[in-house]
């Protein structure tokens, strides 16, 4: 019987992937006359893109889970990546040193916007405003406006590696795993869920447990910046808080993968979200759709997922309505049927 | 008094109704003071003036619309993407209709129409308002981004002088202000929202319906956004990928800066918008005229809206969370 559910959980978890990826092909193919993956090329791209909107997806789902919005996400991704590439540059040290120092970057700049969340206690959402402001700022000073270029410069090849990408996002999958299921952090986290003010008065330290989910969060969208800049080799110091767009695009696994991990776990949740959307957002792209028309495509997806969550215990409690309006016709007619006898 | 009765009495005071309504403006003076003596008197020029005005006037408008939204205790991010995508969709239907009127009424109806489906998305579709308004400002910039493909809509020189010249902008934002005014302090409307975010249970339980008053909130949020689009239309007199893409984060620093309550409830007052607006403008314009790096601008920005939320707002027992 386990073992079946087993099954069934797992195909539940593959399907969502697989269809995506066999109705893609089957568009492109009918329109455009071309499979969806065509080349090594856009396996490894789809790779990194998969890897990237995970761990984005990871990071957001720390502060998401407690009913936080961080937006100052994206400035902690841009500090914290450029400041580390930065000083790794200065320093003619590797692709991985870069990757550790943006790393300590980010979990001090989460560090730092979780302490300012948890003194001022002003929403994430509106302080989130306010530390991006300042945050954006120091990348651009520290890069002289210039940002990150890793353009020709040796000991980063590790980086762009395929089989790198994948270790590293399945090892930010079990840390997220075994840090969210078998931690007490983990056991917190879900209580904060259900209830902040219960888990307060039942001795949870809320207040700690918001800090460390800035500070987890802000370490792994830094190790997703570093994904990031690898391949494009460029990451530029935007102001105006610009940065908001590359964290807040990857909701939508962060949702998804939330209710996919319900059969799994939600670190597989988030993988499988990811590359199920990516797969979406190839197709278009392999569509000759222009960005704008695949963010459009995207966000109608996303609204309609949003939709169907919010209202998903609505159809099944018209589900066992109809059930029991159902039952209760048929002892009726039973009855009906017993005294006409 | 010892130090206990002293501090409390602070607090009193700086939780006062007229404290809070008046620390932004004064706060307002104390800068235009600061930059007229840093610029010796360059900042206070008609000329200074008027673009410290006209700066202030989109983001006023935007954010005095946005302040019935704060006042229910919701945020919408997306104000900024409904004002761009208005404007870009008026422009194209004054270039081809070549009429004022349909190029007003179109921007107006789109934005009641945007945040409408924004406000409908949470209330009937129970959506959260926070998935609600990041969504809807990532589509609507993506859309507007598909609509103009990389050019930039062109509006003719002529209507856009002629509607400055007539004061367009600014008969256009008083009456709006007048109308918010009048509909946040001395309606049913504005008493409402202000008892939603002061205390949701308690105003379900003296009658008050949610999702009505909601969906009115970001109706005339919407309108502010329609004469939002106008009022860059007449400024810029082109719409291109890049107008007002900071405007979402200057409606949110106005309004803080304006003293809104960042929780809504029964201290938010309906002009904090234009004030925090001008304060913005003021800032931008003065630290430009003594020399001051656009970089570190928007630091100061940055720390002194940290600063202010702070001070101005009272700090929850718990953490801010969907339950508190």
């Amino acid at each position: 019987m386990q073992y079946s559910k087993k099954i069934k959980d797992i195909l539940f978890t593959l399907a969502f992937p697989a269809v995506m990826f066999l109705l893609m092909e089957m568009v492109c193919l009918a329109i455009k006359d071309r499979h969806l993956l065509g080349s090594m090329l856009d396996v490894k791209t789809l790779v990194r893109n998969t890897g990237i909107a995970a761990i984005i997806s990871f990071a957001l789902s720390f502060n998401l889970s407690c009913g936080r919005f961080d937006l100052s996400l994206g400035a902690q991704r841009l500090a914290g990546t450029i400041l580390g590439g930065v000083l790794a540059l200065r320093l003619g040290l590797s692709g991985i040193w870069l990757l550790l120092f943006a790393l300590a970057f980010g979990l001090l700049f989460g560090f730092l916007t979780g302490v300012v969340f948890i003194i001022t206690r002003v929403p994430p959402m509106v302080l989130g405003i306010g530390v991006g402001l300042v945050l954006e700022c120091i990348p651009y000073v520290a890069s002289e406006g210039k940002g990150l270029n890793l353009f020709g410069r040796p000991g980063m090849e590790i980086l762009t590696n395929t089989a790198f990408v994948v270790g590293l996002v399945v090892i930010v999958g079990i840390f997220v795993s075994v840090v969210m299921n078998m931690t007490v952090f983990g056991y917190e986290m879900r209580a904060i869920q259900g209830s902040q003010v219960i888990a307060r008065n039942s001795g949870i330290n809320i207040f700690k447990h918001a800090v460390l989910c800035y500070t987890l969060a802000g370490g792994l969208v830094c190790i997703a910046g570093v994904m990031d800049v690898s391949f494009t080799t460029q990451m530029s110091a935007t102001l105006g808080l610009a940065s908001i767009s590359a964290v807040t695009a990857n909701m939508f696994p962060m949702i998804l993968g939330g209710y996919i991990g319900r059969r799994s776990n939600q670190a597989i949740g988030v993988i499988v979200a990811a590359l199920t959307i990516k797969l979406f957002s190839y197709g278009l792209t392999n569509l000759e759709l222009s960005e704008a028309n695949t963010n459009v495509a995207n966000m109608i997806l996303f609204i309609a997922v949003l939709i169907f969550l919010a209202n998903e215990s609505v159809f099944q409690r018209r589900r066992e309505e109809k059930e029991r309006i159902a039952q209760a016709q048929k002892k009726k007619r039973e009855d009906d049927s017993a005294i006409a006898q | 008094m010892n130090t206990k009765q002293r501090f409390q009495a602070l607090r009193r005071l700086t939780e006062h109704r007229w404290f809070v309504q008046l620390l932004p403006v004064v706060f307002l003076a104390l800068l235009v003071v600061f930059f007229f003596f840093a610029t010796d008197g360059r900042f206070t020029s008609m000329t200074s003036l008027k673009i410290v005005f006209e700066q202030a006037l989109i983001v006023g408008t935007v954010a005095t619309g946005a302040a019935f939204i704060f006042a229910s205790g919701n945020v919408n991010l997306a104000m900024g993407a409904t004002t761009v995508l208005g404007a870009t969709i008026a422009g194209m239907v004054y270039n081809a209709t070549q009429n004022v009127v349909l190029m007003f009424v179109a921007a107006v109806i789109l934005g009641v129409v945007l945040m409408a489906a924004s406000a409908l998305l949470s209330t009937v579709l129970n959506v959260k308002v926070m998935f609600v308004t990041i969504v809807m400002m990532i589509l609507l910039a993506a859309l507007q981004q598909s609509i103009l493909g990389g050019s930039t809509i062109s509006l003719p020189y002529e209507m856009i002088r002629a509607l400055s010249d007539g004061g367009f902008s600014y008969l256009a934002f008083a009456l709006y202000l007048l109308l918010a005014i009048i509909l946040f302090h001395f309606t049913d409307i504005g008493r409402s929202l202000r008892m939603l975010g002061t205390n949701e249970v308690c105003s379900a339980q003296t009658g008050i319906i949610k999702s009505k008053y909601i969906l009115l909130a970001f109706i005339i949020a919407g309108v502010g956004c329609g004469i939002g689009s106008l009022l860059a239309i007449v400024r810029a007199g082109s719409i291109g990928q890049n107008t007002l893409v900071s405007l979402n984060m200057d409606c949110m620093l106005a309004l803080v800066l304006g003293g809104m309550s960042i929780f809504g409830g029964s201290k938010s007052f309906v002009y904090a918008g234009i004030v925090g607006a001008i304060t913005v403008s003021v800032l931008n314009q003065g630290m430009l005229m003594i020399g001051v790096d656009s970089t570190i601008i928007q630091g100061i920005r940055g720390v002194l809206f940290l600063i202010l939320v702070c001070t101005a707002q009272q700090r929850p027992q718990g953490l801010p969370a969907p339950e508190g």
